[in-house]
């Protein structure tokens, strides 16, 4: 199994179906296509998005049904198109839709709702999707604890 | 703020080289074209602000990370 030097994982042995690869780069990380989940069962159900390019390069994630039951998600023409879907997916049937974690130095952990990633099951590939003109946040407060999962 | 009133086809120049027009109007959308310079950067307000909250989203220190995690009542590393 492919090897991988991280930060946090030290030597991370993962499945090439963990990996997955972004149809178009997140904004900000245009460059960096491919990324492992790393999903430690302690952890669960927050997963780790670990650059494969960028060893520094790595993300806290949560399945936006763990925040929200009843998240509603929404691409865009060139997202679907990105993905190869011709209607809108269904979370966890056909993709799985995960929410950034932001820790910051200072006041409450916020989960990014307004632009989840998602991760065609069948392929693996990923786009973030902007939800733009929807009402969810960039910065939804995350209540603590987080039980449960999807 | 600096409010200007466009109809359909009608333009706006910013800085004596971009411009700014509007395509089409259908309900509450407006497509606007834009001509600018190479060097401009042009992208929608939310994909700029998807970036932004995306570089505060990198983990930085492991230990701060965990620390994070416990206080959400899971087992940090």
């Amino acid at each position: 199994m492919p090897i991988l030097e991280t930060p946090y994982f030290g030597r991370l042995t993962y499945d090439e179906s963990a990996a997955i690869e972004f149809a178009i780069g997140m904004p900000g990380f245009e460059e960096e296509k491919r990324f492992v989940i790393v999903e430690p069962p302690s952890h669960a159900p927050m997963v780790y998005l670990q650059s494969m390019g960028r060893r520094d390069l790595c993300f806290l994630a949560l399945p936006v049904l763990a925040v929200d039951g009843s998240y509603g998600l929404r691409l865009g023409a060139e997202e679907l198109k990105a993905l190869g879907f011709e209607e809108q997916p269904v979370i966890n049937r056909d993709v799985v839709c995960l929410c950034l974690v932001t820790i910051p130095e200072e006041g409450p952990v916020t989960v990014n709702l307004a632009a989840p990633v998602v991760i065609r099951r069948s392929t693996r590939k990923a786009v973030q999707v902007i939800q733009g003109d929807s009402e969810y946040s960039f910065r939804h407060p995350l209540p603590a604890p987080v039980e449960g999962g999807c | 703020m600096l409010i200007i009133d466009r109809r359909l086809g009608q333009a706006i120049v910013i800085d004596g080289r971009i411009e700014v027009r509007v395509t089409e109007i259908a309900g509450n959308r407006v497509k606007l074209g834009i001509v600018a310079p190479r060097e401009c950067g042009v992208v929608r307000k939310e994909v700029e602000q998807a970036a932004e909250h995306n570089r505060a989203a990198v983990l930085g220190d492991p230990g701060r990370a965990a620390a994070a995690l416990r206080a959400l009542g899971r087992k940090g590393r």
